[in-house]
């Protein structure tokens, strides 16, 4: 018996975390997550922000 | 003492994809889901008097988005139909379609799971945050939210024709565990 797959290749998840080792429904979920992640900010956000620090600075 | 507000500002900036992330794969409707992280950076910025400097701003951020869509939930209670088919239907080689088939059916599952399941799997999952954080945003116990994600991952599992996964961690109440091959 080897026991896991790959548990000598493969560093264990940081604990109190998930591994998403060969779990499908994770690398899926993964993908949906990161494509937006990894997205840059739309400008409306910005735009936003930068609206909220300018009220800030003329209010003190 | 330095501008706090800049600081503040740049931790808001800093973590504003990963909170769009989580809204755009929690909420399944891409403007609602906008909406839910423009008004979660809104009451932020509102309440940033009420943040501790030093403690975890990024659980802070979600929690807001987390209260922020359930008050939202409680007010409007109605469902939204989703753009995905139009979307997936706008890819144009085989491959694409086929991937984004197969995220379609996986975002189809995952808008099935009740929400409590679904915040928590991506919050775990996806989010990268520890069941204990997690546990913090949710304002429930840690053995709530490791139940919680186990049973999302399964259903979701089942959902997409796959064997149900069998759990690895602790204090999961588990399913029966097929024997060893």
């Amino acid at each position: 018996m080897t026991g896991d797959k790959k548990g000598s290749i493969h560093t264990p998840p940081e604990e109190g975390k998930l591994s998403h080792d060969d779990d499908p429904v994770l690398r899926n979920l993964k993908a949906v997550y990161d494509e937006v992640a990894a997205a840059d900010l739309p400008q409306h956000f910005l735009d936003l922000l930068n609206k909220l620090d300018e009220a800030e600075k003329r209010n003190g | 003492m330095a501008e706090p507000g800049a600081s503040f500002r740049d931790g808001i900036i800093e973590h504003a994809p990963s909170l769009r992330a989580f809204a755009h794969t929690f909420v399944k409707d891409s403007a609602r889901a906008e909406d839910l992280a423009q008004e979660t950076l809104l009451k932020a910025w509102a309440n940033r008097e009420r943040f501790t400097e030093g403690t975890n701003l990024r659980a802070w951020l979600f929690t807001i988005l987390r209260n922020t869509f359930y008050s939202e939930v409680r007010k409007r209670k109605r469902e939204v139909e989703d753009v995905d088919d139009l979307l997936a239907a706008n890819l144009s080689t085989p491959a694409a379609q086929e991937h984004a088939m197969a995220i379609r059916d996986f975002r189809e599952a995952l808008a099935q799971l009740p929400d409590d399941q679904r915040e928590a799997l991506i919050l775990v999952g996806a989010a990268g945050f520890a069941y204990e954080e997690a546990a913090t945003i949710c304002e429930c116990a840690v053995g709530t939210i490791k139940s919680r994600v186990s049973r999302a991952r399964n259903r979701i599992a089942e959902l997409m024709g796959d064997e149900p996964i069998p759990d690895s961690g602790p204090a999961v109440p588990s399913r029966a565990t097929p024997p060893a091959a």
